[in-house]
């Protein structure tokens, strides 16, 4: 079966980037703008992994990831961000704090993008690192 | 100035009232005199009165005794003719051979027995008048009384004249009792002498009988000598007269006249009469009371003098104290606020060439007055050398009236400290000629306050250096996340589309371009955050020489081989920061230092060791240099070097971020990055970083060469 990732990003060339190396790597994917448009999606395709973005119009990837942790626990949740519109502000560390598996800065090459889905779905593709290790959190 | 024991207004006080004193005593003792010297002078004004009346009484004593004299012997002839011729005696006759006119007798008779008159030389009808009843015939009857009789004055009954009639008893041989002689005198002859005498209009002259019943009394007033009968000067009768030569001298009130008279007397001798002056003493003491009242005007004009001379003295002895007082005040006053204010000057008086210098000023230049004497050699000894010309010049300037200007000097005080002092000065010209009377000259130390501003104006740069990168550093985070989103397709994208491109394609060669810039970017971006981060993310203890390490590592690839490193690392205590942004320190020197020296040859000298701390107890340094032969850089570029986004390099080159980078994170971490340099001598850039306030073990130095 295939798994499908949801990509929650309000720039359509990073939807469209991150949904290019994902299907090249054989997943399903589903894209939302914003964290309301994601958080319907994640009931409509249920998805195996959440990809969110930080900050968005709308909804805050920061306050979509609390309200997912809230509805599924389990859902492996891997917060981007191209770094903090405030200087002194880590968004990732928040991220990570309120739920979110992994974090990774952007922009990042696609295969540490698709190392770190796979170790949140726990296909160890590239070793060295579990997945607890980089979930501090 | 501070050193009288007392204060001006006491010292004032003491002084008024020891002049007021000796000015009371002085008026005292000269009152004193004045009453003294009267007291005498009226004494001695006395005693000479006492004397002259005792003179004058004497005088009139002797006088009636001579003249009682020639009337006794005038008596003793008379009766001895009446004795022969009996009551047949012509004295008509017989004082036709007597002169006894120069006696001053106007009448001479001779009363019977029974008290008629036998005879007078007057009225030879007369005879046979009764003159039984008069007390100068009466007082012969018994026989005891001897001598001659001087009656009160009484108006004659044969001359009706008054006259003092003289009497004496004319025995018999056989002791009967023949009758009474008589002479009678006006009292006006007796007192020939009060003509002769320069007496006062209320002196008088008297003639008592011992039995202190008054004959005559003879004034200016009344010069005729006539009383009322019976009466009796008043103090008198003299219990002491009966003594022949008795004589004294009193002094008494008239009841009548109320003159008080000093009164001699004597006793007439052989006589039953006493001889009284009675000078009066008003009119003798007179003068010296008028004596005594110029004097005590004199010495009331003279009291008057020395009390207002006294009242002026005092009132001028408190203006001057309290002038004084004010001047203290205000030299305390000004030597304060000289003090306060860092001020000192000098006044130097152009005519007498006195110069004096302010408690100020000595404190300016760190001596005690009492060690330099003012002048202006003394003065030039604690100017800098190098500002002595100058000083000169302005005194020079200010003496030819030229504006003056502010001008600032340094000052080296014995102990060798410089202060630096703002000098002004003016000069003051007080004569009507406008000619310069003294030169003021004001010091102020402005040292702190010089200090002071630098301090300042290095605040404002380091403020407005700051404010300026923090404004860069927001603008610098709002651009990366956008750049960030921007670069993700740039890279994904490039790098998937690489997967099916074919090596060595123009396609290929294409999406490697693609993917290298975004690379690039993405680095670009790196540096803005890490340039515009203000806070250290992860802090933490670690050591630095173990982040150099890592860093030399992965750096070493891409060091051309032509440059040599060499590393000095000795123990050093670990820090407390983010070792990744330390990391990222060390690669932007290492980058510099590799590219200032270029595609040469040269040489990198990396050293890092502890500075322990110069005080005890407290946190080290740990100094990280590193020194390129490199091309080095002017002082221009050395003063914005640290500036982001300023660069030495072409466009494309290089960021202008790195060194602003490594002056941000090291700000982060409490230390501080200096640059040393010089065009063509390479460059040296000390960063120091402050010890972790933990103890830390020691490392042998490490020393290697890395090639």
């Amino acid at each position: 079966m295939t798994e499908t990732i949801l990509v929650i990003d309000d720039d359509e060339a990073v939807r469209y980037a991150i949904r290019r190396a994902f299907r090249e790597e054989g997943f399903a994917v589903a894209v939302a703008a914003d964290g309301n448009q994601g958080l319907e999606l994640v009931e409509a395709v249920s998805p195996a992994l959440v990809i969110t973005d930080l900050i968005m119009p709308e909804k805050e990837g920061l306050e979509t990831i609390s309200e997912l942790r809230k509805r599924r626990p389990d859902l492996p949740i891997i917060a981007i961000s191209g770094g903090g519109r405030l200087v002194g502000c880590d968004f990732l560390d928040v991220a990570r704090k309120l739920g979110a598996n992994e974090a990774l800065v952007k922009p990042f090459e696609p295969e540490q993008l698709i190392a770190a889905a796979n170790r949140q779905l726990g296909r160890i593709t590239s070793p060295g690192r579990s997945p607890s290790s980089a979930n501090p959190a | 100035m501070h050193r009288e024991t007392e204060h001006p207004q006491r010292r004032a006080r003491r002084a008024q009232i020891a002049i007021v004193t000796s000015v009371v005593i002085t008026i005292l003792v000269l009152w004193g005199v004045v009453a003294t010297s009267s007291m005498f002078d009226r004494q001695s004004a006395f005693e000479r009165t006492r004397s002259n009346a005792s003179n004058l009484a004497a005088a009139f004593s002797d006088q009636l005794a001579h003249t009682l004299d020639g009337i006794s012997a005038a008596m003793d002839l008379l009766a001895g003719e009446f004795r022969a011729r009996g009551s047949a005696v012509d004295l008509q006759a017989w004082t036709q051979g007597v002169p006894l006119l120069a006696l001053g007798t106007i009448q001479v008779a001779i009363i019977g027995p029974d008290g008629r008159l036998i005879s007078t030389s007057l009225d030879p009808n007369a005879r046979g008048l009764d003159l039984s009843d008069r007390a100068h015939f009466r007082v012969h009857l018994d026989g005891s009384f001897k001598g001659l009789y001087v009656s009160e004055p009484v108006v004659g009954r044969v001359s009706k004249q008054t006259t003092l009639n003289i009497t004496r008893r004319v025995d018999a041989e056989d002791g009967r009792f023949l009758g009474v002689l008589m002479f009678a005198l006006p009292p006006r002859k007796l007192t020939t002498l009060l003509d002769l005498l320069e007496v006062g209009d209320r002196s008088i002259i008297a003639l008592e009988g011992i039995d202190g019943v008054l004959r005559a009394r003879f004034s200016r007033s009344s010069p005729d000598g006539a009383i009322t009968p019976g009466l009796r000067l008043p103090g008198g009768p003299r219990l002491d007269v009966a003594a022949d030569d008795s004589h004294g001298t009193y002094v008494t009130t008239s009841m009548v006249d109320r003159v008080t008279r000093l009164y001699g007397y004597r006793r007439v001798p052989r006589y039953p009469l006493v001889a009284t002056v009675g000078l009066d003493l008003d009119e003798v003491l007179a003068a010296t009371t008028r004596r005594t009242w110029s004097l005590a005007a004199l010495t009331a004009a003279g009291t008057l003098l020395l009390g207002g001379l006294a009242g002026l003295l005092v009132r001028e002895i408190g203006r001057r104290a309290e002038r004084e007082e004010r001047l203290i005040y205000s030299g305390r006053h000004l030597a304060l606020a000289q003090g306060v204010a860092h001020v000192g000057s000098i006044l130097r008086d152009f005519r007498t060439g006195v110069v004096e210098w302010s408690d100020g000023l000595y404190a300016i230049f760190g001596i005690e007055r009492d060690k330099v004497a003012p002048s202006l050699e003394a003065l030039m000894a604690f100017v800098h050398p190098d500002d002595r010309a100058a000083v000169l010049a302005d005194r020079d300037a200010a003496v030819r009236g030229e504006p003056q200007k502010l001008t600032e000097y340094r000052i080296v005080r014995p102990d060798g400290a410089v202060r630096m002092v703002q000098r002004n000065q003016c000069i003051i010209r007080d004569d009507e000629y406008g000619n310069p009377a003294h030169l003021l000259v004001a010091f102020q130390d402005v040292t702190e306050m010089r200090e002071e501003e630098n301090k300042r104006r290095a605040l404002e740069r380091q403020l407005h250096h700051s404010q300026k990168l923090e404004a860069l550093g927001t603008l610098a985070g709002g651009i990366a996340h956008d750049l960030n989103n921007t670069l993700v397709p740039v890279i994904t994208i490039s790098k998937l589309s690489l997967r099916h491109a074919k090596p060595g394609s123009p396609e290929y060669e294409d999406l490697e371009l693609i993917y290298r810039a975004g690379v690039r970017a993405r680095d670009l971006v790196k540096q803005v955050v890490a340039f515009s981060r203000k806070d250290v993310a992860n802090r933490r203890l670690f050591k630095v020489d173990e982040v150099l390490t890592e860093a030399l590592s992965m750096l070493r690839p891409t060091i051309p081989s032509m440059i040599r490193i060499e590393l000095t690392v000795g123990p050093v205590p670990p820090v407390m920061g983010d070792p990744s942004q330390i990391h990222q320190v060390i690669i932007n020197l290492m980058t510099n230092a590799v590219q200032a020296i270029g595609l040469k040859h040269g040489l990198i000298l990396i050293s890092l060791e502890e500075i322990p701390s110069a005080k005890a107890g407290e946190p080290g340094l740990i100094r990280l240099i590193i020194v390129d032969t490199g091309c080095g850089m002017d002082a221009e570029t050395q003063r914005r070097i640290f500036d982001p986004f300023f660069t030495t390099k072409a466009v494309g080159e290089g960021t202008g971020l790195g060194l602003s980078v490594v002056h941000g994170i090291v700000s982060n971490h409490s230390g501080s990055v200096t640059v040393e340099s010089a065009p063509g001598y390479g460059t040296k850039f000390v960063v120091d970083l402050p010890v972790a306030a933990v103890d830390t073990n020691a490392a042998a130095v490490d020393q290697r060469s890395v090639a």
